[in-house]
């Protein structure tokens, strides 16, 4: 007994030491950084949509261009190209560039990567190229057609990463997620399920090697537990921190906040398509604009970290209109428009939101809990509907069911908005229920326009159209937060990507 | 006593189809993951083609007819997403639910079975009461809230522990004495009730009587007629805790299987959300099974034949 006793003992001691022996040291290494997001995405394969690894893949992959922290395009592994008929771009490559496995970039790894994308068995991102053709002009020199041809075919392609030639023949996914190989500035090193992603400097990089030694990808779902990471000084860099959180993590005084303007436009789109919906009539669709304070939802729902938009088009896009100036704040004026439209006692609607997108943006039930009380204002009763993102996108793209109006945002690529223009207004869009022929042609026009000053004008004209059309309460342009430990000196970048080859420390 | 495990291991057979079909019908009705896999600039023949590619264009008695066949030979295709097997992905993440799991029962048997005992041995005195307050506290306090204030206090204040993730020991003891907390007021309170009836029994007496000292009546008379209905409730507890405790594995990110499962759900990788459900329905039967045993340990009248 006395015997077991004493066992029971050594080995609750044993415990103990080993408890506080293997504490593990906070924070990052010299040389390390820490990043902290919400959750992983499910793969590392560069030719499927990025999701969640978008960071990450961008650390471990190159495209044939690349697109900086503004959003300018740089050569990258092409290191010149020219338009050889509009569908066709010649590519010259970067010589001696190195995969890290130590292969050598070719021509013939380029076309097997397009080859790969291209697998219409696969879901790949092949929707986004409609490549019809990729011939291997030498060792160094590749063509690639996409049909139809596309202004911005170039910029696109800066986000399809190129992958090592012995993945390339793997079809499915699963290979690329235990062995990543690209030309990136950083090699893949480990990923431990649901906790870290770990990448190493490659000391061999093409533009040099980067500052940052290392860098550890963590995933941790719940925002409190980031906040408390950040400030005890366990990591050094988190995104999308609520603008309520900002005074907590300054006064940490280890950490700063920076402020960069994501590309997420927010939208209340309208269903003009249904006859016998209010929102068949355009002055319905202006009253609603203008009976939405929109300016005071930003300064208290939002802490003022929005911008307001007139037309889905940010100042530093492509094809700005200065011109087109917000909708201003008139309730009369909603009323009149609604008297007017035959509604003048209002009218009851079904009002669908997604508080789970990606894209939801920060706060999302506050903001559509406001709308609704400014268009209660106006005799306008909405009836708000909460979906997950999967049911949401059915409602809205396969069953084409979705309530007459519905919270919706879109993010600009490329500072050019002629996507945005078709995703969320051409009636042949999948998100779209328009039936603005003028607008139709005019997006069709300016998106196919190869001479992007001659589209200029189109899409200056299409904002005019958009703001008297009005298919969509137009809201704003949310500021993404990053909180970033004050040793690392980096700058956010306006796609939204964490990309640290550019970094320091202080 | 073979005969008896025999017969409920052939019991696993209807249980399991069953669960197939609901979790398969479940799935099917709350939506389709080909609208989340397309890219933004998709066409509606793209979402076709999607479809077409996840085989979800193919009749619903077809795609349930191919889902059986499959699952029953444990093969429940591969993620929608990572293209993984299902299987490797949710057993990748049954360890570490599983090191939470045990650990928070030794912490909820270790320290709730000894209170229950003092609790009840000094039924009604200030012991009694201190000790039911705490377990009042201990079952009322929501797990999000006592692991955020733990994390506050060990993790912010003191900086003694590490806040999140999954790495030696340290970082086990705040999600396990969260989850644990408020499984030892369960236990405390099941357990000093059944002892208090247990004790005031005439065989105590008796053997309190025959001369037996006060342990050895309380621990071995006593102590294991009450234990009957705490390992039923510890047993479906750790049932529940080897499905995922999500609330506490999204809180100190802890890679468990609850997280997995509740992606999965959101990413509509049907794949995923089967094979985890029917992994954990096993471990649940398992369990039940095993409960089922240990009555019989505990008191011998109970006989499986």
């Amino acid at each position: 007994m006395r015997l077991r006793h004493r066992a029971f003992c050594a080995l609750a001691a044993i415990s103990v030491v080993s408890l506080f022996g293997c504490v593990s040291a906070l924070g990052a290494e010299p040389g390390e950084i820490i990043v902290v997001q919400a959750g992983f995405g499910s793969h590392m394969d560069p030719h499927r949509g990025w999701g969640d690894n978008a960071h990450i893949l961008q650390s471990i992959y190159d495209g044939l261009t690349r697109i900086d922290a503004e959003g300018n395009l740089h050569p990258g592994l092409a290191e010149s190209w020219e338009q050889v008929t509009p569908e066709t771009v010649r590519f010259h490559l970067r010589q001696g560039v190195k995969f890290h496995n130590g292969d050598e970039l070719t021509a013939d790894v380029v076309k097997l990567n397009v080859e790969r994308m291209s697998d219409p068995n696969e879901p790949r991102q092949s929707y986004s190229f409609k490549f019809t053709g990729c011939t291997v002009v030498d060792k160094y020199t590749i063509e690639i057609t996409e049909s139809p041809a596309d202004p911005l075919f170039i910029n696109k392609i800066s986000y399809m990463g190129i992958a090592a030639a012995e993945l390339c023949g793997y079809a499915k996914s699963d290979q690329f997620a235990k062995t990543p190989i690209g030309t990136g500035p950083f090699k893949f090193v480990e990923w431990i399920t649901d906790q870290r992603v770990v990448l190493a400097a490659n000391d061999d990089y093409w533009r040099g090697a980067p500052v940052i030694r290392k860098i550890i990808f963590r995933s941790i779902p719940e925002l409190s537990t980031r906040i408390s990471e950040l400030v005890t000084g366990g990591v050094d860099i988190v995104a999308g921190i609520p603008s309520e959180f900002v005074p907590q993590v300054e006064a940490s005084g280890s950490v700063r906040i920076v402020p960069m303007v994501s590309m997420v436009n927010r939208v209340i789109l309208f269903r003009c398509d249904q006859p016998d919906s209010p929102f068949a009539k355009k002055e319905v669709r202006q009253a609603m604009n203008y009976a939405v304070n929109v300016d005071l939802i930003i300064e208290t729902v939002l802490g003022g970290r929005a911008h307001r938009e007139a037309a889905v088009v940010h100042p530093t896009d492509f094809g700005f209109n200065p011109s087109v100036k917000p909708y201003p704040y008139d309730p009369e004026k909603a009323k009149s428009l609604l008297a007017a439209a035959g509604y003048p006692n209002g009218f009851k609607v079904d009002f669908d939101y997604n508080p789970t997108s990606a894209t939801s943006g920060p706060k999302l039930n506050d903001v559509v809990q406001a709308i609704v009380a400014d268009l209660a204002q106006v005799g306008v009763e909405a009836n708000l509907i909460a979906y997950d993102q999967a049911a949401m996108s059915s409602r809205i793209y396969k069953a084409r069911n979705v309530s007459p109006m519905f919270d919706f945002g879109w993010k600009t690529w490329y500072n050019d908005p002629g996507d945005t223009f078709y995703g969320l207004f051409h009636s042949e869009s999948i998100y779209a229920y328009t039936t603005n022929a003028e607008i139709d042609s005019l997006i069709i026009a300016g998106r196919a326009e190869m001479d992007r000053e001659k589209a200029r004008p189109i899409y200056e004209k299409i904002q005019e159209l958009l703001f008297d059309d009005a298919p969509a309460i137009f809201l704003w342009y949310v500021d993404d937060l990053y909180a970033v430990s004050n040793r690392v000196n980096w700058t956010p970048r306006v796609d939204g990507r964490i990309y640290l080859y550019d970094a320091s420390f202080y | 006593m073979t005969h008896y495990i025999v017969k409920r291991l052939l019991l696993y057979i209807p249980t399991l189809l069953g669960v197939l079909a609901v979790v398969f019908i479940l799935t099917h009705v709350v939506g389709d993951p080909s609208v989340l896999l397309i890219q933004p600039e998709a066409s509606r023949e793209d979402l076709e083609q999607m479809q077409h590619i996840l085989g979800l264009d193919r009749p619903i008695w077809e795609q349930f007819w191919v889902f059986i066949r499959q699952a029953v030979q444990g093969d429940f295709g591969r993620s929608f997403w990572s293209d993984e097997t299902a299987m490797s992905i949710v057993l990748e993440r049954l360890p570490a639910t599983a090191e939470l799991a045990f650990c928070s029962l030794l912490i909820a048997v270790i320290l709730g079975i000894p209170a229950a005992i003092l609790a009840a041995l000094k039924r009604n005195s200030f012991l009694d009461l201190g000790i039911s307050t705490l377990s009042l506290f201990g079952i009322s306090m929501p797990s999000f809230w006592l692991g955020l204030m733990m994390m506050l206090v060990f993790g912010v204040w003191l900086r003694w522990l590490p806040i999140s993730g999954r790495g030696g020991l340290d970082h086990l003891v705040l999600p396990a004495v969260t989850l644990g907390v408020s499984m030892m007021a369960i236990v405390e309170r099941l357990l000093r009730t059944d002892l208090v009836d247990v004790l005031s029994e005439d065989y105590v007496r008796t053997a309190a009587a025959k001369g037996l000292s006060g342990r050895r009546v309380v621990l071995r008379h006593a102590l294991k007629n009450a234990l009957i209905p705490t390992v039923t409730m510890i047993g479906m507890q750790l049932g529940a805790l080897l499905g995922g405790a999500v609330v506490t594995e999204t809180v100190f990110g802890w890679p468990g299987l609850g997280r997995l499962v509740v992606k999965s759900i959101s990413d509509r990788d049907y794949p995923v959300v089967h094979c985890a459900v029917c992994v954990l329905a096993v471990v649940f039967i398992s369990i039940n099974l095993l409960v089922d045993l240990l009555y019989g340990v505990l008191d011998p009248r109970i006989r499986y034949d």
